[in-house]
This record gives structure tokens, C-alpha cells and sequence, in this order.
């Protein structure tokens, strides 16, 4: 073998690896460009994730033909239909063959249902679907920001599955944490969470449940105060790998390579995701989280949490779930909250219903269609999931509960329970920390509850009803700017009652659009879906 | 042919070269010399005398020790488990303390073995210098090889130490790590706003891709002219024979400049130890003086406005757009 023999096999061994790595990345690989010539701004795509892309399209069920609204009601015929009752019998009835497709193909209607008595409340799984039925609707009622038009329903997250496929659970701690050796600090583990880097692991809990500030980089150009740490950012950094590996990305899609942190500079995707990681926070925190204790232990994760959502979730690698599929035009009923309005005879039946709800799960009892009574009886249970339960729910009376600010948003629906009683305290000027707090001086708990229905029913502006709501709850007197909503958090700590108040005041302004708040961070956001907070009010609320 | 090859051609083999006789009354040199051809095939076949001295001593220990540190922690964090570590080992690394601690001294499992390797390498990297130093000195050489090791010192010290102090949190430090210290470089870059826009970095970088292709350029000619005596390259310094002739020719007529056999070897090294150099200064800078590179090449003109192609889309949390 002379060394002129192997120059030459080296050089074709490396010729043809060159050629055929090239053929196979342009023909695999499609980058397309999206920003201005030259700079980088281009979107990657790859065959076979496409093909997978495609793939999940096909798999969604086509929708049954459409179900006359015509005919006795749902809430009139069955017993304890509590989400659902406002749909005709046939637009029920083909909701709930539309669930089973989704969500128990193989099952079929017994995997939530006793065959004997559809109505129990027996087998969790119902209890958690219909929390879920509330969780779409309020997705769809109030998540357009992220959803856009597509909107969602069961099968976005379920995929014909009785569990979603992607959820997490919280990671238990690490085993050489407390040890003299050994402990990784929260990273340095090759982790499917962040894409199988070695950067931060814990980012669900620390970004998608928990509200910890994202933002890292500085918003001038010498220091001026910003003293966000480098592990920090690998921490968002984390983030960022989910989301990219979520949505099958890459960091271009949402950011402009330059200036990760400009926003001026960002793709219009960026803001989209932004509202995406509220609303994860959103539905973790006041829907999925919860329910820990309807969940049969083995449903559990590790450390004893619920299943919770992330990006992977919806998005199973697609930049958008389903390629932007419309979800929800065939399913009206998954739209919004409809309360179900029983006519004279039915109301009988109704309340009987009602009582066999509340028997059966207190958690759902809030759900009903919300008369004043059946309110504070709920107020009365102790459990902070119900109210938070009822937070979620259109009722006016949960207006009083930490989501105060989502009621507020639904306060122009008519509202049955409308009573003017409390229309005077309606009129506590928003905004202003005086008034707020003299009401909650006032107000017990019943009031307050009573007051937010009141003027959500009546068509007041959701900032006040927001305000009000907090109000009563209120100890102590909120900051000038935020203390329209804020007043509501009223266990809260300062910090935290100021961030809610503040997503409150977006919530409320969204819909007055006359929002009193300017919070300069994100933080505000982020905050907003703060759990503590929430817990507390949840708390205070149902203790009055 | 044989000036394309990979491998060395030549082997030399005669009695054992023990080299010039110094004053190393403390340390002899070894006695222990042999020659290894495979060896040979890319450096000089022979092995030895070996000398170690205080500096080398202390240096060797005090390397194995951050070594050891690292290593065992790196292992205990897979649970002492010899598969997990193999398996996860460029994953694996020791983290510095958290940004909370400050520069206090941490609990010895949340940094403060950290901050021990870290002192045990930087003493063995310094005496190490010593080493190279005296080592120099003590064959007549000159230093140059001493003060470019020292500029890669600079780098590691500004990295591991000098900024983090500066800084006021040893959590600034690099952890240490294969993938974890990448991560920490991208998480650097992303903190403080691209580092790209950082002028020393962009330097460090000029130096950096400059030394290769200096190192390339340089090789390829002597290569190509040993056949003509170009590898005697001190002898072409100050009696050019044709392979000066050729290859400064050939460098002209490509690139309309040549160096010659003795500035290639300046620039060569200039532009190794301007590597370092500049980028210690970078990361100095970098947090120090300065928060956002971006911003920062923006106010001086540095970066470019280009054209807006998406609609621009305000912050969220800026508009408090509620969902």
C-alpha cells in the first residue's frame, strides 16, 4: 500500500460523504425565507416532519351532521347536566358521540358513563371531562389571542386517547440534591424537556405553572439595574427549547436572530406565543392542577401532581396544532358557556338536579347554572378548588373568586340572577384605591358575590365589577394604579395582589376597553396566573 | 508524493538524544528515553528524558485534584452508576454556585466544590506557566511559548475568576461541563444581547479563524516546498535558497503579498495570543461596562437598520392586552 493509495481512498471516501450529505440535506431540508433577504430570517422545514404533520391531519374525525337546536333541552331531559344543558337533546347527543371519538374510541361511553345511570357523577373520568367541556370553552371564549380563529376541542390535546399523549408531571426531586456530591443544581442531565440539552430541566414548573420572570436580556445598552443571571437565562433558555421542540421550529420563527429580545424586530409569531405561554399557565393552574384530587392515584405523577399541559400538548410538533385546523366551527357548543335557562316547568327538575350535583361532587356543584343560592352554598365549601372551579365558569356570581377578572369579561351576557341591590356599589369608581378598599370594608363575602353578579349582570363595565369583586376580599389597600383589581387579592401578598390586579385589569380592560393599568413588565403578565394568589383569594371567597 | 501525506515520512534513529547539558542539580532529567515509531509517525519517534521539577510536580497534583473533584461529582450525580456516567457524561458537569450566593463561600454541594477545583486548576494552569517559563530559560530559549500560554490564562481568568468577581457572584463562572459550558457560552451570548456585537469579540474571532488559516497557509507552503529545502525554514530566514524563491513567488502572484519565512512564524503567533487577548477583554466588558451588545452597536452606529418586513408586532406586556 503506497501512501499515494491512500490519499486517494481518502479523498473518495470523503468525496462521496460530501456529496451524498449535500444531495440528502437539500432534498430533505426546505428553508424558507420569511424576513429580509440575507439576514438569516428563514423558517427550517423537514420532509418527514411534514409527512408527520400531514399525517396528523388525516387522523382528525370528520363532523357529524349538524343537530337541530329545536327540541326539548338538555338540561330539561337529563338529570344533572350541568356544562351542557342549554343544547338541544340532538346537538347533546352529538357532542357526546363526538367526545367518544375523540377522547375514548375504544371505551366508548362507559369510560365516563355507569351504562345504568348516565347521569352519576360515579366515575371520575366524567368529573374530569366535564371540567374539561368548561377548560375548551374557556379557551375558546377567551384565549383567541393565542388560539386565533382555530380554536380547540377535545381531540387537539387527546388525539383519540383517553390521556394526551404529551402532559407532564412535576420532576421529583433530584436523589444527590441534599448529598455532599453529586447535585446537578436542576440541569446538567440530558433531559427531553429541553430538547436533550443539558441546560435547565424544571422549565414547565418554572415558566407553564409557576409565573418566574422570562425575560433576561437588557433593555439598554450599558447596565442600568438589570442583574438577570447567566443561569437564569439558561432557564429561558430551557423554555425556548420546548417551545422550539414543541412546534417543530426553529428559533427564527418567533425571533429576529439579531436581537432575540426585540420586539420591534420579531416575527408577529413571537406575540402569539407569548400569549400561548399564559395560557398554558392559565389552563395548568385554574383547570388541570386542580383536579388532583378527582384523579385515582395511578393517574398521578411522581411527586403526586396532576397531569399537566405544555407546548407539546396541542402543538405535537407542528407549528400550529392540526396545521391551523378550525376546531371549533363545527362545535358551537364548545364555543362558550351557555347557561342553561330552564323554563317554568323544568325548574323543578332543574333544582333536583342541582341538589343531586352537589351531593355528588361538591367540586361541580358551582358549575350549575348559577342562582344566587346555589352560590353561596358553594361559597360555603372550604375547598379551593370549587372556587376556583367557579372562577372558570360564566357565572356571574364567580366574578367574586381570584378570576374575577374573567367574569368581569363576561359581565355583558345577561345574566339571570341580575338583582340591582347592590348597582349603587357598582358604582365605586375604578381605580381608585379609596373606593376600593371602603368596599371591602363593607362588604362580607355573600355581598361582594352577590355584588359582582350583579353588576356583571347588569352590563356595569368589567373593571368595576373586577374592582368590587377584589374589594370585598381586600384587606389592605391596593396601590393607587392597580387597585382595581388588585383589591380582590386580598390574602395576597402586595406584590403578588398587585401583579393579578394587574392581569385582572387587562382581563377587564380587554372587554371596557378602558384599562386603568400600565404595568411595565412582563412580569404583570407572567404574574398573572400566579397560583398562590389565586389560591388564597379561591379561599377567602368561599370562607365568607 | 510524499510531501502530501498525513503522516510524518521521516524517522531519524541513532543513539538517543539526551539534549544539552544544563544546570539541573535538584532535577536531573530522566535517564529514560526509547523511541516509538508509531510515534513517530507524527511527532519525533523519540519518547523521554522526562523532567517534572517542583513546578511540574505541583502543577501534576494540583490538576489531579480539580480533576478529581470534578469527576467524582459528576459521577455521584448519576448516582455512582458507571453506565449513567459514560452514557451521560458530556452532559454531566459541576455547576457553580447560584447567582444568590454572591461571592460568599457556598455549601460545599451547591458550589463550593465548585469554587475548590476551581482554585486547585487555576494554581495548577499557573505553575504550569512557571514551568514553561523556567523550562525556556533554562535551555537559552526565549519566553514566546510562556507569554502565549499567559494570554490563554488571561482568557481562563477573566472567564473563571476576574469577572466573576467584578460581576459580584461567582454564579457568573462556567460551569464545568462538555455540553453545560456550551450552553453557558449560547446563554452568555443571549444575556447580554448578542455577543456578536461585542467589537472584542468579533476581534477575538478574527484572530481566532486567522490563526487557522495562517496555520493552514503556512503549513501548505513548507509542505510544498520541502522537497526544495523549504522545512530548514530557519535556515531560509537568513540564506533564501529556492524555496524561499517559489513560494514567496507563488504568494505574490496569488495573493500580491508575501511573508517571509521569519514574519509568517510573527504573525503566526501575534495572532494566537490576540485571540485570547481580545476575547478576555470581550468577556470583561461584557456585563461589566456593558448590558446589551446589540443595543450598544446600535447607539454607536454599528449595527445596521434593514428593511421591516413583518408587521410590528408591540410587546404584550407592554400593551397589556389581557389574551
Amino acid at each position: 500500500m503506497t501512501p499515494s493509495f491512500f490519499i486517494k481512498l481518502f479523498t473518495v471516501v470523503f468525496v462521496v460523504l460530501g456529496v451524498v450529505l449535500t444531495i440528502d440535506t437539500w432534498t430533505s431540508v426546505e428553508a424558507v425565507q420569511r424576513g429580509f433577504s440575507g439576514v438569516g430570517m428563514e423558517v427550517v422545514y423537514k420532509d418527514h416532519m411534514l409527512q408527520e404533520d400531514a399525517d396528523q391531519v388525516d387522523g382528525v374525525p370528520p363532523p357529524l351532521p349538524m343537530a337541530s337546536s329545536e327540541g326539548l333541552k338538555a338540561g330539561e331531559a337529563y338529570q344533572n347536566v350541568q356544562v351542557l344543558g342549554d343544547l338541544s337533546t340532538g346537538q347533546f347527543t352529538r357532542l357526546m358521540t363526538h367526545i367518544t371519538q375523540w377522547v375514548s374510541p375504544e371505551q366508548g361511553c362507559n369510560y365516563c358513563h355507569y351504562a345504568e345511570n348516565l347521569a352519576s357523577d360515579g366515575k371520575y373520568t366524567k368529573v374530569v371531562s366535564r371540567r374539561m367541556i368548561q377548560m375548551t370553552q374557556h379557551l375558546n371564549e377567551n384565549w383567541s389571542s393565542h388560539l386565533q380563529n382555530a380554536g380547540v376541542n377535545c381531540y387537539t390535546c387527546h388525539r383519540g386517547m383517553n390521556v394526551p399523549q404529551y402532559i407532564w408531571f412535576e420532576e421529583p426531586e433530584h436523589p444527590m440534591k441534599d448529598r455532599a456530591l453529586g447535585n446537578p443544581g436542576g440541569q446538567n442531565m440530558a433531559s427531553y424537556r429541553v430538547g436533550s440539552a443539558s441546560l435547565p430541566s424544571n422549565v414547565f414548573e418554572t415558566f407553564l405553572q409557576e409565573d418566574y420572570n422570562i425575560r433576561v436580556v437588557g433593555p439598554t445598552a450599558l447596565p442600568t439595574g438589570n442583574n438577570r443571571s447567566i443561569k437564569q437565562t439558561e432557564w429561558t433558555y430551557g423554555l425556548m427549547m420546548h417551545m422550539s421542540n414543541s412546534l417543530g421550529v426553529n428559533c427564527t420563527y418567533c425571533h429576529n436572530s439579531r436581537s432575540v429580545a426585540e420586539w420591534g424586530q420579531s416575527p408577529p409569531a413571537r406575540a402569539t406565543a407569548w400569549y400561548g405561554i399564559r395560557m398554558v399557565r392559565d389552563v395548568n393552574n385554574n383547570y388541570l392542577d386542580p383536579l388532583k384530587p378527582v384523579y385515582p392515584e395511578y393517574r398521578l405523577g411522581p411527586t403526586g401532581d396532576a397531569p399537566k399541559a405544555n407546548c407539546t400538548t396541542c402543538h405535537q410538533g407542528v407549528y400550529k396544532p392540526l396545521l391551523g385546523m378550525n376546531m371549533v366551527e363545527d362545535y358551537p357548543s364548545l364555543k362558550k358557556y351557555v347557561p342553561y335557562e330552564p323554563s317554568e316547568e323544568a325548574e323543578e327538575a332543574e333544582e333536583a338536579a342541582d341538589e343531586a350535583d352537589e351531593a355528588d361532587s361538591e367540586e361541580e356543584g358551582a358549575d350549575e347554572e348559577a342562582d344566587a343560592e346555589s352560590e353561596e352554598d358553594e361559597a360555603d365549601d372550604e375547598e379551593v378548588e370549587t372556587s376556583k372551579a367557579d372562577a372558570g365558569e360564566a357565572d356571574a356570581a364567580q366574578a367574586a373568586t381570584a378570576e374575577a377578572a374573567a367574569s368581569g369579561e363576561r359581565a355583558p351576557k345577561p345574566s339571570p340572577e341580575a338583582e340591582e341591590a347592590e348597582a349603587e356599589q357598582a358604582e365605586a369608581e375604578e381605580g381608585q384605591a379609596a373606593a376600593a378598599s371602603k368596599a371591602t370594608g363593607d362588604a362580607d363575602a355573600s355581598e361582594t358575590a352577590t355584588e359582582a353578579e350583579s353588576k356583571a349582570t347588569a352590563g356595569v363595565e368589567s373593571t368595576e365589577s373586577a374592582t368590587e369583586a377584589g374589594a370585598e376580599a381586600a384587606a389592605k389597600p391596593a396601590e393607587p394604579t392597580e387597585s382595581a383589581t388588585e383589591a380582590k387579592a386580598e390574602g395576597a401578598e402586595t406584590t403578588e395582589s398587585a401583579t393579578e390586579a394587574q392581569a385582572d385589569g387587562e382581563a377587564a380592560a380587554e372587554e371596557a376597553a378602558a384599562a386603568p393599568a400600565k404595568k411595565p413588565a412582563e412580569e404583570t403578565a407572567t404574574q398573572a396566573a400566579s397560583p398562590d394568589t389565586e389560591t388564597e383569594t379561591g379561599t377567602e371567597a368561599s370562607d365568607g | 508524493m510524499e510531501y502530501q501525506n498525513i503522516f510524518t515520512q521521516v524517522q531519524t534513529k541513532g543513539p538517543m538524544e539526551k539534549g544539552p547539558p544544563i544546570d539541573e542539580d535538584l532535577w536531573p532529567r530522566s535517564t529514560w528515553m526509547r523511541f516509538s515509531h508509531l510515534i513517530g509517525r507524527f511527532g519525533n519517534a523519540q519518547v523521554g528524558p522526562i523532567y517534572l521539577g517542583w513546578f511540574g510536580i505541583t502543577s501534576a497534583v494540583c490538576f489531579l485534584v480539580s480533576f478529581c473533584i470534578i469527576g467524582f461529582n459528576m459521577w455521584a450525580s448519576v448516582q455512582w452508576n458507571p453506565i449513567e456516567f459514560i452514557r451521560q457524561l458530556p452532559w454531566l458537569a459541576l455547576e457553580p454556585p447560584p447567582p444568590s450566593m454572591g461571592l460568599s463561600w457556598p455549601p460545599l454541594n451547591q458550589g463550593g466544590w465548585f469554587l475548590i477545583a476551581g482554585v486547585f486548576l487555576t494554581a495548577s494552569v499557573i505553575l504550569w506557566w512557571f514551568r514553561c517559563y523556567y523550562r525556556a530559560r533554562a535551555l537559552g530559549m526565549g519566553t514566546h511559548l510562556a507569554w502565549a500560554f499567559a494570554s490563554a490564562i488571561w482568557l481562563f481568568l477573566v472567564l473563571g475568576f476576574i469577572r466573576p468577581v467584578a460581576m459580584g457572584s461567582w454564579g457568573e463562572a462556567v460551569p464545568y461541563g462538555i455540553f453545560p459550558h456550551l450552553d453557558w457560552t449560547a446563554a452568555f451570548s443571549i444575556r447580554y444581547g448578542n455577543l456578536f456585537y461585542n467589537p472584542f469579540h468579533a476581534l477575538s474571532i478574527v484572530f481566532l479563524y486567522g490563526s487557522t488559516l495562517l496555520f493552514a497557509m503556512h503549513g501548505a507552503t513548507v509542505l510544498a516546498v520541502s522537497h526544495l529545502g523549504g522545512e530548514r525554514e530557519i535556515g531560509q530566514i537568513v540564506d533564501p535558497g529556492t524555496a524561499t524563491e517559489r513560494s514567496a513567488l507563488f504568494w505574490r502572484w496569488t495573493m500580491g503579498f508575501n511573508a517571509t519565512f521569519e514574519s509568517i512564524h510573527r504573525w503566526a503567533w501575534w495572532f494566537a495570543v490576540l485571540t485570547t487577548l481580545t476575547g478576555g477583554i470581550g468577556i470583561l466588558l461584557t456585563g461589566t461596562v456593558v448590558d446589551n451588545w446589540y443595543l450598544w452597536a446600535v447607539k454607536h452606529g454599528v449595527a445596521p437598520d434593514y428593511p421591516q418586513v413583518y408587521p410590528v408586532v408591540p410587546d404584550p406586556a407592554m400593551t397589556e392586552v389581557p389574551q
